[in-house]
């Protein structure tokens, strides 16, 4: 078990020193933090993680990611003008112990100009290519007039239905926080969503802090990506799942029991947000 | 022929009926399209994304139907509302938020915006302090240290529900909290203190308060308690932790070090300390394994019995630390390691070895009519203490059976020294040593429905003491000599079985 953590660990961490090649599209002046709750399994409890996902809101872009990530880019925008081989000497000690979970190896990246636009860019367990999904989500929002609540202490928040990708969801979102944003793909509420859930609570994500920020540049990779749709990048992950277990054959493992859980773990991650 | 034709005109019917009520329903719920334009200052196009919000009748009113603006500044709504008026609230972080009323008619409106650049305030949320589960309650260690804190139970001290004494000895809502564990496991029984003031609560996560907690698991759910336990949560399931500090100052020269180095995982927890002072922290209560909870003495084989003496000195009301002149060197090893079906081993070694100045005056002044009678009476003891604790205990709680058996050691190699000084000089010595050696054993097992419980207490005892007097203060004994000495051996041997 340990040993599939460090193999996952090492291609997670190899993702992060991948990608260099960044452009800079906007700043960031507001920053939010979701407390994501979600299963790797469907349907099973026991596998139930936790991370912080952080998401950048600048002027006419929004960006999407895992805080590890995002602490990685913002070395790799630091140490840009380095010699790689210094970069990764200097950033691999800050990240080691910071693994991006497979299941969040990605960017989502809204153009505000254009509603509903959306650019997924993640990695599926083979750590290698870069998927990206270009998208126009277009999620119909049910607002629930007679539900209303208050949480982070002071803000009022209204209850909207919606359904995407096969999955009921409920958001509460913030009227009195003017921006039309959320987490993952989802926003086109008048106000920030501040928390997101399926209605099975298989995911879930809850705003848990929100930090001025000075102008801060927003990067996104100008690395080659392969153009999927968004079922294509599922199916894609599927893929890599059999992939992985073609390469566990090459490990050696104490035990047959310790590789049949190795392999059922990886069976069993199957709990994206998108279920085709 | 005519069944058909009239299965149509039924159809027709349906179908009229429908369209009726679909329309009646479309008339009922009637849309409003509200086509608008932003504009600014100097009339150009605001080119933004701002939240157009449509709410019935009054800005508090439902929220019938919203939009953003486009890049020109264009929006539409779809207003579904059967009020009079309708009030457009445009927002943005980079305009006011301008409201504008109109009539609940289709039309197209134009709306002034003035450029303005607003702030969010910044929350920051901090998990919650306190949880609250069935029978345990997880405080979170983060949200109750401050910055002078360092171990543990400095922040246990300040949770609502705890007191820690002096001695370190916990307390939850007033009553001695019955086991310390560390991950689940109970590594150091009563001398839990060493634990708590040495683990630095960097590597804690929560403490977890087990309320009503029954030990033996066999028992659960068979008979009632009320004892609390305290479980303590790392952050790491495998964590090398522990203190390291050392200290020295001033003349007369003081020192204080202490070296507690801690590995803790699932199967094997080990805790070693050295720890050297003579600047009054007592070490003793990391030592001893006495102590009294739930109306029993635990550890009491291990307690030594004084026959003999020198003459006590009277303690002031102060803290210890303030006047306690002690050498003291403490060196304990504690060893945890679970086997098979849910049995654990334990070792434990205590070795301490403390020597204590005190010193005491006292003078009387008897004023006489014509005279003063002063006596003044000092008196200075040193204590010196050597013990050493082994103890090797063999645990199963399993839902099957409960067994504990325990070998203790303990060994005291103490002396007292007292020079007393009044109208003439005298001197006492004592020799206390005091050797034990015990066995305990306690077994439950369910036979039949019923629960046998077997208690077994085999201790062994013994203590040669000595006290020495110097000169002579017994003026009835003709013996000519300069000292006296008092001796007492004390064997016993206690066998203590119930079933």
């Amino acid at each position: 078990m340990r040993l599939l953590q460090l193999v996952i660990l090492l291609i997670t961490s190899t993702g992060i020193v991948g990608a260099q090649n960044v452009k800079e599209i906007d700043k960031v002046s507001h920053i939010f933090y979701y407390d994501y709750s979600y299963l790797h399994e469907r349907g099973n409890r026991a596998t139930e993680k936790n991370h912080q996902m952080v998401l950048e809101v600048g002027n006419s872009f929004s960006k999407f990611q895992s805080v590890n990530k995002a602490f990685a880019d913002s070395l790799f925008a630091l140490y840009a003008n380095e010699p790689p081989s210094v970069a990764v000497s200097k950033i691999m000690p800050q990240v080691s112990g910071l693994p991006v979970p497979i299941l969040l190896n990605y960017v989502v990246i809204k153009e505000y100009a254009s509603i509903n636009k959306t650019i997924f860019i993640g990695k599926t367990m083979e750590a290698s290519t870069l998927f990206k999904v270009e998208e126009s989500v277009e999620l119909s929002w049910e607002i629930d007039p007679t539900r209303d609540s208050t949480i982070l202490g002071n803000i009022n928040c209204l209850m909207a239905r919606t359904t995407y990708a096969g999955r009921d969801y409920i958001a509460w979102f913030a009227p009195e926080i003017p921006i039309n944003d959320g987490p993952y793909k989802f926003s086109g509420l008048p106000g920030l969503i501040v928390k997101l859930y399926d209605t099975q609570r298989e995911h879930m994500f809850s705003l848990n802090g929100m930090v001025k920020s000075y102008p801060k540049p927003m990067y996104v990779t100008t690395e080659k990506c392969i153009g999927v749709s968004s079922r294509g990048f599922t199916r894609a992950f599927e893929a890599s799942k059999s992939d992985f277990i073609d390469q566990l054959d090459n490990f050696t493992f104490s035990n047959e029991e310790m590789k049949i859980r190795a392999v059922g773990r990886v069976v069993n991650l199957n709990n994206l947000i998108e279920q085709f | 022929m005519n069944n058909s034709k009239e299965k149509a005109r039924a159809m027709g019917k349906a179908i009229t009926c429908f369209l009726i009520l679909f329309f009646s329903s479309n008339l009922l719920f009637s849309q409003t399209l509200i086509r608008g334009t932003l504009y600014g200052d100097q009339d150009e196009e605001v080119n933004l994304r701002a939240t157009v919000i449509a709410h019935a009748n009054s800005k508090t009113g439902d929220i019938v139907s919203y939009g953003f603006s486009n890049s020109s500044g264009h929006f539409e709504l779809n207003a579904k509302c059967e009020c009079d008026s309708l009030v457009l609230v445009v927002k943005s972080l980079s305009i006011v938020e301008t409201t504008h009323t109109i009539a609940n008619k289709p039309q197209s409106v134009k709306i002034p915006v003035k450029y303005a650049q607003h702030s969010i305030d910044e929350v920051v949320v901090k998990a919650p302090s306190i949880i609250s589960r069935k029978d345990t309650t997880t405080y979170i260690v983060s949200s109750f240290m401050q910055q002078k804190d360092f171990s543990v139970g400095d922040v246990i001290a300040r949770m609502p529900g705890f007191d820690v004494d002096a001695e370190g000895k916990i307390s939850y809502q007033g009553q001695p909290i019955q086991k310390y564990y560390i991950e689940g496991l109970d590594l150091l029984e009563k001398r839990y203190a060493l634990a708590n003031s040495n683990i630095p609560h960097s590597s804690v996560a929560s403490v977890e308060v087990l309320h009503n907690h029954q030990l033996v698991r066999l028992l659960e759910g068979l008979t009632e308690t009320n004892q609390t336990s305290v479980n303590i949560k790392l952050k790491r399931n495998t964590s090398l932790t522990g203190r390291l500090e050392a200290g020295a100052g001033g003349y007369p020269a003081i020192w204080e070090a202490n070296a507690t180095p801690m590995v803790f995982n699932r199967n094997m927890q080990a805790v070693g300390s050295w720890q050297s002072n003579n600047s009054g922290s007592d070490l003793l209560p990391q030592h001893q394994s006495i102590s009294i909870s739930g109306g029993s003495i635990s550890g009491a084989t291990l307690l030594k019995q004084n026959y003999l003496g020198v003459p006590g000195l009277a303690s002031p009301n102060i803290s210890k630390n303030k006047y306690l002149n002690n050498q003291a060197n403490l060196l304990t090893f504690n060893f945890l390691t679970k086997g098979y079906g849910d049995s654990e081993v334990k070792l434990n070694g205590s070795y301490y070895n403390d020597w204590v100045d005190m010193h005491s005056s006292i003078t009387s002044s008897y004023f006489m009519l014509d005279t003063t009678i002063a006596l003044v009476e000092n008196q200075s003891s040193s204590y010196q203490f050597n013990s050493l604790t082994l103890e090797a205990t063999l645990t199963q709680n399993a839902s099957k059976r409960y067994l504990v058996n325990k070998i203790s050691y303990g060994g005291f190699w103490d002396s007292e020294r007292a020079f007393i000084n009044s109208h003439s000089n005298q001197s006492v010595r004592s020799e206390i040593p005091h050797q034990t050696i015990s066995n305990t054993f306690e077994l439950v097992k369910p036979i039949n429905g019923s629960l046998f419980f077997v208690e077994s207490v085999v201790d062994y005892n013994y203590s040669p003491q000595a006290l020495r007097f110097s000169p002579n203060a017994l003026m009835l004994t003709d013996v000519n000599s300069s000292e006296i000495e008092q001796e007492i051996t004390n064997t016993n041997f206690t066998a203590h079985n119930k079933l």
